[in-house]
């Protein structure tokens, strides 16, 4: 049953939760994990606020759920939801705690490092803080942008559901997010391949 | 550790009904406000338009130009300035409305201002046309003492008999005479045989009008021109200063000559703005 359940297509799920709740536990499972990265990718929160806020944004999703869109994917309609929810978290906590940083992985810093051709002879340990540092720095909103397109894979109409901003808008975060990046690591001596 | 999911401890409230599905209504009717809210912004817009038009049309350019020397007076252009700032407001609040609707946020913020404004002005003239401008530019005259509509800035700036300018309300208008209330309410007895001929036939009854001439022994005020409020034309009213077709000009020249005799002698002492707006207030 529960392999016939992860078969089956988010819209479905979303129309079979509308009668039995239960079917929403195969959604959540299926992008929690994805969610909590994600969570942890634009904010520097420890991971038991970003469980959190993922419940939160879960209840949030299924008290919404009658206006979900079909015309959206629903991994955009979530991604918004999480978004917000983690915003409005982080813009709540106006002191931001010790001992947390912007979480980066292999994934992101491979991406990351690979979008902006950064010169990788650097040593790698170096190179995370200095990715964590250039992150750390940036505006909320470009930072966002960059982890949805190059960490989260998004394309423009994605980030634009998820973002609720027009196409053009994101385009145009999206390359002054790139030269802010650019510029914060070159504060911090780091060369770029030309 | 399953326990601790986030996933799950979700699902456990739902399930024990703590968490409850919004009514698919609920967001319906949220929509379709928010679009309300956004048509009815771009409808107050045009409203604005409409009387921006109005007040542009009946600027009283060429009597200010006359009078004090100067291109438009500072009222007119605050009004302006005022409609024009409150226009920008609700195209803000129809561009913060279309974001709340579904999927409004796909609409750039130009887009939104252009279509805000073009249906603006093309409505706004069309309210213009049905004399609706002239009905909201009265209405907020007579309930707001410190907004200055069309009749106020007149009679602020142009009752002045005895400096050959009345204005007024006319009552009544029989063959070659009319009847006119000033501001101050006193009935004017105003002949009006000099005045140009094609400006004749605009005299009506209940509207307010700008007379030029002379009060003669009897003290009735002998017109040798008119300016009527426009409400509704998109022509901008103005007095023939320049006109040397019409066969009654000597008798006009007369009179204009002697108006500005009179309007030279004050021209001189409100030759800036400042001075014009302390004048007015003494008054």
């Amino acid at each position: 049953m529960q392999e016939h359940n992860e078969k089956r297509s988010d819209q479905e799920l979303v129309a079979l939760t509308m009668d039995n709740p239960s079917f929403y536990g195969v959604l959540m499972d299926r992008y929690e994990q994805r969610m909590l990265l994600y969570i942890k990718r634009i904010s520097a929160v420890a991971m038991e606020e970003a469980e959190d806020i993922l419940q939160e944004s879960f209840l949030k999703a299924y008290q919404n759920l009658q206006s979900f869109d079909d015309d959206l994917s629903f991994s955009s309609w979530l991604y918004r939801i999480v978004h917000n929810e983690t915003i409005s978290y982080w813009r709540k906590k106006k002191i931001r705690p010790h001992g947390n940083s912007i979480y980066v992985d292999e994934d992101f810093l491979e991406r990351i490092a690979g979008t902006e051709n950064i010169i990788t002879d650097i040593d790698h340990d170096h190179l995370k803080d200095i990715v964590q540092k250039v992150l750390e720095k940036m505006d909320d909103r470009y930072r966002e942008i960059l982890v949805l397109k190059f960490i989260e894979d998004k394309s423009y109409q994605e980030i634009s559901d998820i973002l609720k901003k027009p196409a053009g808008t994101v385009a145009t975060h999206i390359n002054r997010a790139k030269k802010q990046f650019r510029d914060l690591t070159k504060e911090l001596n780091v060369n770029f391949n030309s | 550790m399953t326990e601790s999911k986030p996933s799950q401890k979700a699902l456990e409230r739902i399930l024990k009904g703590e968490v409850k599905q919004k009514p698919r209504w609920f967001f319906v009717v949220k929509n379709i406000l928010m679009w309300i809210f956004g048509g009815a912004s771009i409808l107050v817009g045009a409203l604005f338009v409409s009387v921006i038009i109005y007040t542009v049309v009946n600027s009283d350019m060429d009597l200010h130009r006359e009078i004090y020397g100067y291109f438009i007076s500072y009222i007119t252009l605050c009004m302006i300035f005022l409609w024009i700032f409150l226009t920008g407001v609700f195209v803000i609040l129809c561009d913060v409305s279309v974001r709340h609707t579904d999927r409004g946020y796909i609409y750039p913020l130009y887009i939104i201002i252009s279509i805000h404004i073009g249906l603006s002005i093309i409505v706004g003239v069309f309210l213009y046309a049905k004399g609706i401008s002239c009905y909201v530019d009265d209405m907020l005259g007579s309930h707001m003492r410190y907004y200055y509509n069309v009749n106020k800035r007149r009679a602020v700036s142009f009752d002045l008999p005895e400096r050959g300018i009345l204005m007024g309300q006319i009552v009544r208008r029989n063959d070659n005479i009319v009847e006119l209330m000033s501001t101050d309410g006193t009935l004017w007895v105003i002949a009006v045989d000099n005045i140009p001929t094609q400006k004749y036939a605009d005299l009506q009854g209940s509207d307010h009008a700008i007379f030029l001439g002379n009060t003669n022994e009897k003290g009735v005020f002998i017109a040798c021109d008119v300016k009527m409020r426009s409400i509704n034309g998109m022509q901008v009213v103005s007095f023939d200063f320049d006109d040397d077709n019409d066969e009654r000009l000597l008798l006009r020249e007369k009179h204009y000559e002697m108006i500005r005799q009179q309007l030279n002698q004050m021209r001189a002492a409100l030759i800036n703005p400042c001075n014009d707006i302390r004048w007015r207030l003494e008054r």
